[in-house]
């Protein structure tokens, strides 16, 4: 014969022998009954808790003079803020504290989710400004 | 839909809840099978017991390698005796005039690929190994299949 050929038998076949697991568990399952209902509601997650942050894990304020090279520098109002993400933000500025409300006074605007500062009016050298984070 | 690791963890408390349940209804247990908890926990422990052990299918292999040819045949036939379906073919590659192992490998492949597909088996060229089909059978054969001569070829 002028064709060659090498047959390899099957092999490494496995045989399962599991197969009335499925059936002895959907009968366990079964004779649960009403206790199984209570009991896979206390096994069932209760929800997810995101975001538990640690107060130690709070970062350092922050306290700065406003110079030419201060975060926010002389004539600057704003600041991005990294380590400040996720937290919310007291701004102190020159021993009054700042709110983000738009009263005709000097405020500020924080994005909790970028780290995004503004400050108002801008910065002008010698003011002193404390970032506090918290939760 | 429950798995069996979620069944045995809900079995657990079932059979705590139960027993529980029993115990403070009264007389008669308030009509709960006295029995249950102990059900509970035997069958329990025997899907446990088995979940532990079980052993998943693993698909059995095989393999055809063209060695070498000298042009002088007409035909190459791939059979299977299935444990399930019985002996069953695959298709046949004809000599299309190359003596080449790979390219006759290719072309059996190629011709035989859609009948083996419809029976569950797969077909495959490893590129490492161009001249040799890979066969793989279909779930359900487990060990069956193994050795024997299950698989075969008949040339013309």
């Amino acid at each position: 014969m002028a064709l060659n050929v090498t047959v390899t038998q099957f092999a490494g076949g496995v045989t399962e022998n599991n197969l009335d697991l499925n059936s002895t568990s959907s009968y366990l399952n079964a004779l649960c009954g009403k206790y199984g209902l209570e009991a896979t509601y206390l096994i069932s997650p209760g929800g997810i808790l995101s975001n538990i942050i640690s107060p130690s894990a709070v970062p350092n304020p922050i306290e700065f003079l406003v110079s030419g090279s201060s975060l926010i520098a002389d004539g600057g109002g704003s600041a991005t803020i990294s380590s400040f993400i996720g937290f919310n933000l007291l701004f102190i500025r020159n021993g009054i504290s700042q709110s983000t409300i738009d009263n005709g006074s000097s405020y500020f605007t924080y994005d909790k989710t970028t780290g995004t500062f503004n400050c108002f009016p801008n910065a002008t050298t010698d003011e002193l400004f404390q970032l506090y984070p918290f939760i | 839909m429950n798995t069996i690791e979620d069944i045995i963890k809900i079995a657990k408390i079932s059979q705590y809840l139960s027993q529980n349940d029993i115990e403070n209804k009264g007389l008669y247990g308030g009509g709960t099978d006295f029995l249950l908890p102990r059900k509970l926990y035997n069958i329990r422990k025997s899907v446990e017991w088995a979940n532990n052990n079980k052993i998943q299918e693993v698909d059995a292999i095989g393999y055809i390698k063209i060695d070498s040819s000298t042009g002088s045949w007409t035909s190459i036939e791939i059979f299977v005796n299935d444990p399930i379906l019985g002996v069953i073919s695959f298709g046949e590659s004809y000599y299309l005039g190359s003596d080449d192992p790979a390219v006759i490998a290719n072309t059996l492949l190629y011709d035989c690929i859609a009948i083996a597909t419809a029976y569950g088996y797969t077909l495959e060229n490893p590129l490492a190994t161009p001249d040799t089909i890979k066969i793989t059978a279909p779930a359900g054969r487990g060990a069956e299949i193994n050795g024997g001569n299950n698989l075969y070829v008949e040339i013309l």
